[in-house]
């Protein structure tokens, strides 16, 4: 391996280091802001002297540097603590978890892929037309439509009105429909709208017209030679699309009461447990500086040039 | 290369495609369908919640997971519908033996689930864990006991070290757990599988999703009439309102007043219950403005509950004119009513600053209230400045004496006995201390060493007077209304005031 390869390397794992310090300070920071965890745990009616020696059990009368030093050293030992509330580890609720959330991204992004290329590729070949502005009507409705809102105006009419699905919850293949439908349409937008920018870029270049002066058919000239190299892009926008959602699942989680990771974050922040908040935090800080890698690797295996 | 190859146009479809079928594959290993809405008579009820249950260990558990464990546990002494102790339960009598002592006799026979014995033992070992705890939820309350003995297999003695007559009270939100078991797995362990002498025992949890609990065969009691219930939670409101109309849920508790209201007017039966949970306005009289005896008076004769309660709760909760007056339906004999026209004259023109402290997105309606108690102020000539704080920095402002002016928040008390409100708002070294009064300290003492509530009931009275009419260090606002909604054709749901739920004789 060249030595300037292995500099750009270093440095980009340096720099996704840094990324997951500055998530992980910021998280205990941010912890420590959120008032007194004592109150919550033992009531407003606790004495002073109780709530002391709560907080002293808890190591929260430490200065505020060791018990970050303690917290750093828990996170890169994969100890994340216990939660104040549940009293569990909050690395085995994590990965209870962390199956829900996988199958709700999962869906959603399989859905959104299945409707947002389709979509771009559509408007792009049909650059102009009614097709085109219908693409792109429905798209940017998509980015512009909040997702609670959304969610609720599903369930209102699936689940209340209609009776055909459940309004919320989980157990069935029944019950991931209508999250993964919400969950699926910011992304699917969102790829609709960089499919039709980058196939029309790609429908724009020399080769293209190349292939169908050599008399490939339209469909072959559209999936093999423009969508191959429009793909990039889309690519690397599914990759941290994935990660936003991952990390990002609490309003449709909480819409439909889904017992994934964003639910369990909001019940953390809700009963100021710090701990499990941080631990979540963390993990998402993790998940999104992998993808990055992952996008980088990918790029370097498709691309050349960024090699 | 190869990896290109693979991402290739259509593939990448079929990939997502594939995925999808995944996801749903998965979702279906996650358990049954729990839309089994066709179920009729005895089959398990299903109760929706607003959380997910915090530890199922009632020794340092908060009470809002009562609901969950009271389904397994027992408290040592049951409570009758006027919330007062009832020899229904696990003890059976009591007697004051001399002024700091008291015998308790347990239920003989009485085993919990794993076969352990409920015997004396057991149950003083639930009060020492109560009152030592670090983490104790209750452990103040008990701050006067000085020994728990268990002298033969029945018999518990409690010894306190001043007289204290509401101790057989307090033992009503204390919950039995079982020596051995407990000793052995930890909170943790034991809050993963609860034991308990109770009418259901623990069937199982899906993690994050619901907690399932069975009819327990053995129970010493009169056996429920179901065959279980399943626990299920929605943070959202509008998810519980939509879960009870879609009938995925037998039971929806916890319905704020705007889908309490929906859910009525789509024909959902909505159960409205007064609860023990008072929202009071404490006025700091240690500190300006409110150390000026004429400044909380005008306060308290500015402040309309009722207009409160009217305006803003739309019947949704009770106007409550009292401090110690604990029971639901029960009001003081003196109290204060709002008079405008005198709180503006007591000003005499001046415009005193006052701080507004409130938990903010605490309670139902909280920032409306904290508004219309400000507009009051207003009214009246104060000048009124806003400070919400989230619940953690409230209490630990409040505990530091650093709430000047007028903070309002909730007393929710675990048992219905005035000196819950005592301790913890009026006495001097109270966790508000914001009347410190050596009259009401004396008055405090004095009602604990009564021989019953009967007889201290005189003394609340007086010190209820003293606080809310005399001194006007407090401005009681409302009680809370609690709503739950039920499925067609569900009946037997029977919710108490102190968060208690009787799920024994429900069927749908």
């Amino acid at each position: 391996m060249k030595a300037s390869t292995v500099r750009r390397v270093g440095g980009r794992l340096a720099s996704l280091f840094a990324s997951l310090l500055i998530a992980l300070s910021l998280a205990f920071l941010l912890g420590r802001l959120s008032g007194d965890p004592t109150a919550t745990i033992l009531g407003p009616m606790a004495p002073p002297e109780q709530r002391e020696a709560l907080r002293h059990e808890l190591g929260l009368d430490l200065p505020v540097v060791v018990q970050y030093l303690d917290y750093l050293k828990g996170v890169f030992t994969g100890d994340l603590g216990q939660s104040l509330q549940f009293y569990q580890s909050n690395t085995s609720m994590i990965a209870d978890r962390l199956p829900f959330t996988l199958q709700l991204v999962g869906a959603g992004m399989a859905l959104a892929l299945l409707v947002g290329i389709p979509l771009g590729v559509l408007a792009a070949t049909r650059e102009g037309t009614w097709w085109d502005r219908g693409a792109s009507t429905l798209a940017l409705l998509g980015q512009s439509v909040p997702v609670f809102w959304f969610g609720m105006m599903l369930v209102v009419l699936f689940a209340v009105k209609l009776g055909w699905l459940p309004a919320g919850q989980s157990g069935s293949p029944k019950h991931l429909i209508l999250p993964a439908l919400t969950m699926s349409v910011y992304p699917m937008a969102h790829i609709a709208r960089l499919t039709r920018a980058s196939m029309s870029d790609a429908l724009a270049e020399p080769y293209i017209d190349s292939a169908r002066a050599r008399g490939i058919s339209t469909r072959r000239v559209v999936w093999r030679h423009a969508f191959t190299n429009a793909m990039m892009p889309i690519l690397t926008i599914v990759v941290l699309q994935t990660g936003i959602l991952l990390s990002g699942a609490v309003a449709v989680e909480y819409v439909y009461s889904w017992p994934g990771l964003g639910q369990l974050a909001l019940q953390a922040i809700q009963f100021r447990d710090f701990p499990l908040v941080q631990a979540i935090v963390v993990f998402g800080a993790l998940v999104f500086v992998l993808l990055n890698l992952l996008v980088d690797v990918l790029h370097s295996i498709v691309d050349p040039r960024v090699r | 290369m190869m990896i290109m190859k693979s991402l290739r146009s259509r593939r990448f479809l079929a990939l997502a495609a594939a995925l999808t079928v995944v996801g749903a594959g998965l979702t279906g290993c996650g358990g049954s369908d729990s839309d089994d809405s066709g179920a009729s008579g005895t089959a398990p009820i299903r109760a929706l919640l607003a959380a997910q249950p915090a530890t199922l260990d009632p020794i340092v558990g908060a009470r809002s997971a009562q609901i969950v464990w009271a389904t397994m546990l027992e408290p040592l002494i049951n409570t009758g519908s006027d919330l007062a102790p009832t020899n229904t339960g696990l003890v059976t009598s009591w007697t004051r033996t001399d002024a700091t002592t008291w015998t308790f006799k347990v239920r003989p026979d009485v085993s919990f689930s794993n076969g352990e014995k409920a015997d004396a033992a057991a149950v003083a070992n639930t009060i020492t864990l109560t009152r030592d705890s670090a983490a104790s939820q209750l452990k103040s309350y008990f701050g006067n006991v000085t020994a728990i003995e268990a002298p033969d297999a029945t018999t518990v003695v409690v010894k306190t070290k001043t007289p204290q007559y509401d101790i057989p009270d307090l033992l009503t939100t204390v919950y039995l757990v079982p020596p051995k078991y407990y000793q052995e797995k930890g909170s943790e362990g034991f809050a993963a599988a609860p034991v308990g002498t109770g009418p259901y025992v623990w069937s199982g949890a899906n993690a994050g999703r619901d907690i399932s609990v069975k009819r327990n065969p053995d129970y010493w009691g009169t056996k429920a009439t179901n065959e279980g219930v399943t626990f299920t939670w929605a943070n959202e409101a509008a998810q519980r309102l939509a879960l009870i109309q879609s009938k995925s849920v037998d039971v929806s508790f916890d319905l704020p007043p705007a889908q309490a209201s929906a859910a009525k007017s789509a024909g959902v039966e909505v159960v409205s219950t007064e609860t023990a949970m008072k929202i009071i306005a404490f006025l700091d009289s240690t500190k300006a403005p409110f150390d000026d005896p004429k400044l909380r008076e005008a306060a308290a004769l500015a402040i309309d509950r009722d207009a409160i309660v009217k305006g803003i709760f739309d019947g949704q909760a009770v106007a409550d004119a009292g401090l110690l007056n604990v029971k639901p339906g029960q009001q003081p004999t003196q109290s204060v009513t709002a008079d405008a026209a005198k709180a503006k004259e007591l000003l005499g023109g001046a415009t005193p600053t006052v701080q507004i402290t409130y938990p903010a997105a605490q309670y139902t309606n909280i920032e409306e209230v904290s508004q219309a108690v400000g507009g009051s102020l207003e009214k009246a000539g104060f000048k009124v400045s806003y400070v919400p704080l989230d619940y953690g920095t409230l209490v630990k402002r409040i505990v530091g004496r650093q709430v000047p002016g007028l903070s309002i928040f909730a007393g929710v008390p675990n048992v219905a006995v005035p000196d819950y409100f005592v301790s913890g708002f009026m006495k001097t070294k109270s966790i508000t201390g914001n009347c410190p009064d050596p009259q009401i300290d004396t008055l405090a003492q004095q009602a604990l060493e009564q021989n019953d509530a009967q007889q201290a009931a005189p003394l609340y009275e007086q010190l209820n007077t003293i606080g809310v009419v005399q001194k006007h260090c407090y401005v009681p606002l409302y009680r809370q209304v609690f709503n739950y909604a039920t499925g067609p054709g569900v009946s037997g749901v029977v919710f108490g005031p102190l968060n208690t739920v009787d799920f024994t004789k429900a069927t749908r």
